[in-house]
């Protein structure tokens, strides 16, 4: 997760995929992002990322795959880190219908700095049909890389979360842009 | 500046290039492959964010060549708001597959955000890169621009491309690391 030169400077969209700050293209995904289905019906996961720099999150982003309904909902946002577990939840951009397939889609939020540190990417679905760009991991780096949650649906995002480890094979291709370059 | 010159000046252990592989936060993902996609969009700039990560002077901007082209080529170096710092002017973009590098006006950068933008004036043209579900590359800070010739624009007008299906491994540029 860490490219020691890049430190100190921000990179305009930041995702799990960022290198240096994320970690999925670092072995640890076996696919590049591709439409699938989310993996269950208000369930929110929970995945670390490291911030190396100082910066300010401007907007939410996901990619919606090749099923989209503006029926179903999203949330996404960030969280604090406590004890290497998210723990208060810092800004959400609320329950949002899913937009365009096949097209990256914003989520707004009010602009929020990030420290240095650990911080984690939220994001819940309302539906076990509507469909991301994910990455498959490999099997034996799913639990060690997220946490989930159960009966946690778009707009409800808790306040302080109450974790378990992570089961299924699922990266979602999501995270929040330092620009608002549209 | 020559080579010789600036080479006396090597940090130690440094680098001599940028590139949007090595300092484009964008490793290359699990699945992705080398291709020669063809440009598709005659005009359209594609701007491709790099970390430059201390001081240090652009001497030649490049791309990686593909055989199938006979048009034109411009390649430029831009900050984070949009200004262009130098480029290489309308270059011949000829057949040779390799990486091409045309000399540039001496120009101090660094460290920070830089977009190093390619246009090509033939859609049917090819450069080397990788190929990716759009828009993933929208999703790794990609940009572009549609323009009305070759010749990069002094302040871009960005926007994102959700159709844009490829990263163009074109970005690589010789730098010396000055403190």
């Amino acid at each position: 997760m860490f490219q020691s030169d890049q430190v100190g400077i921000i990179p305009p969209m930041v995702s799990l995929w960022t290198a240096g700050w994320g970690w999925v293209d670092e072995g640890v995904a076996t696919t590049a992002p591709s439409s699938s289905a989310w993996p269950a019906t208000n369930t929110a996961y929970y995945f670390p990322i490291y911030i190396p720099t100082i910066c300010q999150a401007k907007r939410m982003w996901w990619v919606n795959g090749a099923t989209v309904d503006a029926g179903y909902n999203v949330e996404a946002g960030i969280y604090r880190d406590a004890g290497y577990k998210p723990g208060a939840k810092l800004i959400t951009t609320g329950s949002v219908a899913q937009g365009t397939l096949d097209q990256l889609q914003w989520g707004e939020i009010t602009d929020t700095t990030l420290a240095t540190g650990l911080w984690w990417l939220y994001m819940s679905c309302s539906s076990s049909a509507a469909t991301f760009f994910r990455s498959l991991p490999a099997t034996y780096f799913d639990e060690s890389f997220h946490f989930q949650q159960a009966s946690i649906g778009p707009g409800s995002a808790p306040a302080t979360a109450t974790p378990v480890e992570g089961a299924g094979l699922y990266f979602p291709l999501f995270g929040f842009s330092t620009t608002t370059i549209t | 500046m020559s080579l010789q010159t600036t080479t006396s000046v090597l940090w130690a252990g440094s680098r001599h290039s940028i590139d949007n592989v090595t300092n484009g936060w964008m490793t290359w993902q699990a699945g992705a492959s080398s291709a020669v996609p063809a440009w598709g969009t005659q005009y359209r700039a594609i701007y491709v964010p790099v970390g430059v990560p201390r001081r240090c002077i652009v001497l030649e901007l490049g791309f990686v060549n593909a055989s199938t082209g006979a048009g034109n080529v411009d390649v430029g170096i831009y900050n984070s708001a949009g200004v262009r710092l130098v480029s290489t002017g309308t270059q011949a973009k000829g057949t040779t597959t390799s990486i091409w590098t045309y000399n540039v006006t001496d120009t101090t950068i660094g460290p920070g955000l830089y977009y190093i933008a390619l246009n090509l004036d033939t859609a049917t043209d090819t450069v080397y890169g990788t190929t990716a579900t759009a828009p993933t590359p929208m999703a790794r800070g990609l940009l572009t621009e549609t323009l009305g010739s070759i010749t990069l624009p002094a302040t871009a007008t960005w926007a994102y491309d959700q159709t844009l299906a490829f990263v163009p491994l074109v970005n690589a540029l010789l730098v010396t690391e000055i403190s």
